[in-house]
């Protein structure tokens, strides 16, 4: 194609991620119903073993640690998962098709094509530490999970620490941009570094100023303080005579984080409408520096993969090539109450691939949801013999498999 | 958008000179459709007769059988009104499904009345209710009103003053919305009156129509179960890339079925 007026594609969240574990987990599903096996148990039956990490993939990646089935058994009390029977038959006692769905996915994130990632603190005589980084948040609280590992490791009130990104005059930074869920894994942990050199360095001028070896200089909250004086150095006065600057870098590799979503659906047969009743999640990012962030994360990326199973998609006039879905009169976007709640819990396995223990998790929501939303939806129309639907499972399209079912005819 | 004159109205005698003595002038009320055409330079008036404040537009009543809307009221204040409440509870539940918050505290009863989209709530009701559309020149039954795709009997510079909605014995409204705008994809009001039962639908076909064999059926028996079997033809509905002619067809009997068994 040399000219096109379609939409150029681009990589979007999850990019790689949500495509392949689309595929999987909706043929794991298919399989489980056609060999008339419970889908959780068929996943269970084919988990790579816990003693069995880490764990090379015939692809080449290797695979850290992941407690699948103690993940699975968490998700499947979370979801109530043997009380779905009971549900679907009051479901359809009201008329309406009841579908489970599940998906268990790894994988890879961290990492990057940059060398590596360079962060940059800069502490002024008032104690406030700057941070600079390459990293851009677009939306994902870089400011406020970066600044709690700063303060976290130097042990000093988050309103002390100020995260600056791609700022004017720091070019000569080097990093990951944003995406493949990896700032915290690579910059995150660069913070952490960068707060320990800096402690390091403070150390060493604050033996100079109390008179004393640096191995005799403890540090503790924004202090330096030595046993063979009276005197305490703040964090701050390193500064007086100008700001101190402290540089970075690390590389840190893939880290694999892994998770469970199992959702209810509920279907009018009638008119072909989805209504999303239940969904829950447990899922494994390693140790979480904020766990408000992790869940905002985790519910963005959920409602954007509902968007493609329930209505996103391009349209195009076959003859005249207009766009048909140019605006949101026509563009389908999920709006928050397409999702009414999260159950979201945790069951974290610490990486040691970075000192922080942290795992990617930016893309986990769409990589996990758009199977398990799916596969809630085909389980709720299989009995009545539709096989297959392809997304976006839009009332229409629902509407006419399941009529073209009722028929007798197939779909 | 293009470059234009707004003027806000005094009084209705003003607007209507206005539109009278400027041929390309728009009337404008809350700005719900008229805004995002003019953004979209789909429109090129030149005037923007501001109507939306005037007290001549405001105000609803109850009287003697109907309850009187005027026609700048808002979706959210027809919503919301302890009148429209109690006489027409339908009514009130039909302005609280359009579009949102936003448009709800702007949009108003004239504005969606004149534009006549025909996937908007409001014909639906006017239609189903045999309302009397009022404008500064004349009365209008609903029945000889609205015309089709965008189409009313207003004449050039004709301005809605207000609604008048018979009060019906029972009356009720159910709606599949747009997945995308929200609109209606097909909504359904129905409305026993003294005059019998009308059936108005919205938003499956190019226009709000009423659906005579639902009326005929359910005249005789008014259950949902009625509406089974009842002629409606396919080949009148709207199809586009969000649904099919048979789709919105199916949409009309689910919506007008469960509009019955709300009544």
């Amino acid at each position: 194609v040399v000219l096109t007026n379609t939409t150029p594609v681009s990589s979007y969240r999850g990019a790689g991620r949500p495509d392949i574990a689309y595929v999987v987990e909706r043929l794991v599903s298919q399989a489980a119903a056609e060999l008339k096996i419970d889908a959780a148990e068929l996943r269970q039956r084919n988990f790579i073993p816990p003693e069995a990490f880490p764990y090379k993939t015939p692809t080449g990646s290797t695979y850290e640690y992941a407690d699948l089935p103690g993940l699975l058994d968490k998700a499947l009390k979370l979801a109530d998962w043997k009380g779905f029977a009971k549900r679907r038959a009051l479901s359809e006692r009201k008329g309406r098709l009841r579908g489970l769905g599940i998906s268990t996915v790894i994988e890879n994130t961290g990492a990057g094509q940059a060398p590596k990632d360079a962060v940059e603190l800069e502490l002024d005589a008032h104690g406030t530490v700057v941070v600079y980084t390459v990293s851009k948040a677009q939306g994902h609280s870089h400011e406020t999970t970066l600044a709690m590992i700063v303060a976290d490791a130097l042990g000093i009130p988050l309103d002390n620490v100020e995260v600056r990104q791609c700022a004017p005059g720091k070019q000569h930074l080097i990093g990951g941009h944003t995406g493949g869920s990896r700032t915290t894994v690579g910059a995150g942990s660069v913070c952490h570094l960068a707060a320990l050199k800096l402690i390091e360095q403070g150390r060493a001028l604050a033996a100079l100023e109390l008179g004393v070896e640096p191995s005799q200089v403890e540090y503790a909250k924004g202090v330096f303080r030595s046993s063979e004086s009276r005197r305490t150095i703040r964090l701050g006065d390193l500064a007086k005579k100008g700001s101190v600057s402290v540089l970075a870098e690390g590389k840190f590799g893939s880290t694999f984080p892994n998770g469970c979503h199992i959702v209810e659906v509920d279907i009018d047969p009638e008119t072909g409408s989805t209504d999303i009743a239940s969904y829950s999640t447990v899922d494994d990012c390693g140790r979480v520096i904020n766990h408000m962030v992790v869940e905002g994360q985790l519910h963005g990326g959920i409602v954007q993969g509902a968007g493609q199973i329930l209505g996103e998609q391009i349209a195009y006039d076959p003859d005249t090539g207009q766009t048909l879905t140019a605006s949101f009169m026509d563009y389908y976007m999920p709006r928050a109450g397409l999702l009414r709640g999260i159950h979201a819990e945790e069951r974290a396995t610490p990486s040691k691939v970075s000192p922080l223990g942290v795992k990617g998790m930016g893309e986990s929501g769409c990589t996990a949801s758009l199977p398990a939303l799916a596969n809630a939806v085909m389980d709720a129309l299989r009995p009545i013999g539709v096989e297959h639907l392809d997304m976006p499972m839009t009332p229409a399209r629902i509407w006419n498999a399941v009529r073209a079912a009722r028929k007798g005819g197939r779909n | 958008m293009y470059a234009t004159n707004y003027v806000k109205a005094k009084s209705l005698a003003e607007a209507a000179k206005l539109l009278a003595s400027n041929p390309e002038a728009k009337v404008m009320a809350g700005g719900m459709t008229l805004v995002p055409t003019l953004k979209q330079r789909l429109a090129k008036p030149s005037h923007l007769v501001d109507i939306g404040a005037l007290a001549e537009l405001r105000g609803i009543a109850a009287k003697g059988g109907s309850v009187v809307i005027g026609a700048a009221m808002k979706h959210h204040e027809v919503a919301t009104s302890a009148v429209v409440k109690k006489a027409i509870p339908a009514l009130s539940y039909l302005a609280s499904l359009i579009g949102d918050p936003q448009v709800r505290n702007l949009g108003t009863i004239g504005g969606s009345v004149a534009n006549n989209d025909p996937a908007a709530d409001y014909p639906a009701a006017v239609l189903g209710l045999g309302a009397t559309v009022v404008t500064n020149k004349r009365q209008i039954a609903a029945d000889d009103y609205f015309q089709g795709l965008f189409a009313t009997a207003l004449e050039e510079g004709e301005i809605i003053t207000r609604i008048e909605f018979p009060v019906p014995k029972r009356a009720a409204y159910a709606k599949f919305p747009h997945p995308a705008s929200g609109y209606a994809m097909t909504g359904v009001f129905v409305a026993q009156t003294a005059d019998g039962i009308r059936v108005a639908v919205t938003g499956a076909g190019p226009g709000v129509f009423r659906w005579k064999a639902a009326e005929k059926a359910l005249g005789k028996s008014p259950r949902a179960a009625a509406l089974d079997g009842v002629a409606l033809n396919a080949g009148d509905m709207n199809e586009d890339i969000h649904a099919t002619r048979e789709y919105r067809a199916n949409l009309v009997r689910v919506m007008a079925k469960r509009a019955v068994a709300k009544l």
